[in-house]
């Protein structure tokens, strides 16, 4: 809230400099709507309940695919954190994987699934599952041995250590992974949405472009925009910081 | 219940196994050779035999511990006294079970014939080991949650021990809210919770400035007295391991070997100004000079 007042006249600016730039038609109207068209478009879309049913759709497969993400990618992180032999191996292929947009999926999806609910699935969970994995494993791979001794000098071996002190140690390391997770298969999602079309938002982005409606193209954009901040910091930003608190590391 | 349990050079003997029963020798005290004094009969409680431990290096093998041989008393207050890297910690390491030496043995003998408990030897380590994730009051109840024992009971019996290291009002606090000396406190309610046979020490102190180690050792002075613990307590510092142990233990290192030991009267609290303190003090800087020269034991910092 420090900058309250600060943000608020910046956004108003902004605003401001789209109005008149719209209006002093240097560009035409399919090229930069003014923003009372966009809010228009915006507020129609929404009665209609096309926007609604759109972000439903989106939001259903975005969480389908990180479920699964979560389902695979957590254990797995786990397993080739904790054997060396599993890290050596799998491990490698999962970091060389990692630099693979995920999106370069969505031909070997459709030739798999076919133009269907699973091929979007699958480019999500692709997109989600490697850096979910990736984090866990380094997560924990990386727990402070002084933990481990001090848990296993009070008698803690097998399953319980691991989960009640290598999981717990290394749960910050895991949450910046579900973020990280989160966006990237948001980010699929949206390319998989747009390329492939079938409802959705991304449909409802290529669908502005085809009918040359681009305050719609905005419109759109800016729900995106919306959904992923909603996300971002209702969500992840606040677990991860309550982690972060709990577990002592804002507090030098 | 001749329960001997057998691991890899670390064994567990109950009152059964005893080979024999050291009796309780007079001695003498450096520089008052005519004084003598008479302890209760002791039970040994502790026994290494001719251990060693190496470890492997970017350098090479570094010996940390060469033929060390030590015995300690049931309740006795042992302190070890050594210079930096001549390998105290490594030996409560071997002593806590953590690591096995390279030969030689170690011999615990249990007085009670515990069942199921794990939790025989604790340390605290040099950095207090607390988890952050945890409450002050889940990390003093986390041993006790690995044993079978009700829940209820569980609390009570840490907010037992919470209290005797005066930490009750911050049971529901997180790790990081708590200052070094409260951590260490911590720790030591943690481990004395499970009632272990032995009590083992890292250097718990190190950290602490000089007010607030001095009341920490008077409180485990007394937390010593109260519970009949046996304690092997590390240090480097000659001042902290004459006002504590019953014994000093002096290490020298590279490789780790015991150099000497000193036995002092049960008379407690330790005066510091008292002269056969300054003498044992400064005996036992001389004789570490003697053998090492070049190196130098930490000097408590006064005033
Ligand atoms: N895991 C290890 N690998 C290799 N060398 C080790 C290892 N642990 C200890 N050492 C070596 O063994 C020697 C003894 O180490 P140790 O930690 O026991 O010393 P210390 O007496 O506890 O020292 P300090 O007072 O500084 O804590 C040192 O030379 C150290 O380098
Ligand atoms: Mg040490």
């Amino acid at each position: 809230m420090r900058f309250f007042w600060g943000k608020t006249v910046f956004y108003l600016l902004l605003l401001l400099g789209w109005f008149l730039l719209a209006h002093s038609g240097f560009w035409p109207e399919y090229m930069l709507p003014p923003p009372e068209k966009v809010f228009q478009t915006l507020g129609a879309g929404v009665r209609s309940g096309r926007y609604l049913l759109a972000v439903f759709i989106s939001i259903r497969r975005l969480l389908l695919g990180y479920l699964i993400s979560l389902a695979i990618g957590i254990p797995l992180g786990m397993v080739t954190g904790k054997y060396r032999w599993l890290d050596e191996t799998v491990g490698s292929l999962l970091l060389g994987l990692q630099t693979l947009p995920s999106i370069c999926w969505l031909p070997l999806s459709l030739l798999w699934f076919g133009l269907s609910e699973q091929a979007i699935l699958f480019v999500v969970v692709m997109g989600a599952v490697l850096s979910i994995t990736v984090a866990t494993n380094s997560g924990v791979k990386n727990v402070a041995p002084l933990y481990i001794r001090a848990g296993k000098n009070m008698g803690a071996k097998g399953a319980v250590l691991f989960l009640r002190i290598i999981l717990p140690a290394a749960l910050p390391s895991i949450v910046i992974g579900l973020k990280q997770g989160w966006s990237f298969a948001w980010r699929s999602l949206m390319a998989g949405e747009l390329l492939f079309i079938n409802l959705g938002l991304g449909y409802l982005l290529m669908m502005g472009r085809e009918l040359n409606n681009m305050a719609q193209v905005i419109a759109v954009m800016f729900v995106v925009v919306m959904l992923g901040l909603f996300f971002d910091r209702l969500l992840f930003s606040r677990l991860e910081k309550a982690v972060r608190r709990r577990w002592g590391f804002d507090h030098p | 219940m001749n329960e001997a349990r057998a691991l890899p050079c670390l064994e567990t003997l109950s009152d059964h196994d005893r080979e024999e029963e050291p009796t309780g020798a007079p001695f003498f005290l450096p520089g008052e050779p005519s004084r003598l004094y008479n302890r209760p009969k002791p039970r040994l409680k502790l026994e290494i035999r001719n251990v060693a431990k190496t470890f492997a290096s970017a350098k090479g093998l570094i010996r940390a511990l060469n033929n060390i041989n030590l015995a300690v008393q049931e309740g006795e207050f042992a302190c070890i006294l050594g210079p930096s890297g001549c390998g105290k910690s490594t030996l409560l390491h071997l002593i806590a079970g953590l690591e096995l030496p390279d030969h030689g043995e170690i011999r615990l003998y249990s007085s009670q014939a515990k069942k199921d408990s794990n939790a025989e030897r604790l340390i605290i380590f040099q950095e207090a080991a607390l988890f952050p994730w945890l409450t002050v009051l889940e990390n003093v109840l986390f041993g006790l949650r690995l044993q079978k024992l009700g829940a209820k009971e569980s609390k009570e019996r840490a907010m037992r021990f919470l209290a005797l290291v005066k930490l009750e009002n911050f049971a529901n606090c997180f790790i990081h809210e708590l200052s070094g000396g409260m951590k260490q406190r911590v720790a030591l309610a943690r481990a004395l919770v499970l009632d272990p046979e032995l009590l083992l020490m890292d250097e718990p102190f190190a950290a602490l400035d000089f007010q607030t180690r001095e009341k920490l050792q008077r409180e485990l002075e007394e937390i010593w007295r109260r519970t009949k613990k046996t304690i092997i307590f590390v240090t480097h510092n000659v001042e902290e391991a004459i006002t504590l142990g019953d014994r000093v233990i002096l290490f020298s290192g590279q490789p780790g070997t015991v150099k000497q030991e000193y036995a002092l009267p049960p008379s407690r609290p330790r005066q510091k100004e008292s002269p056969f303190f300054t003498e044992l003090a400064a005996e036992i800087k001389r004789d570490f000079q003697v053998q090492d020269p070049g190196r130098e034991l930490v000097e408590q910092v006064t005033g």
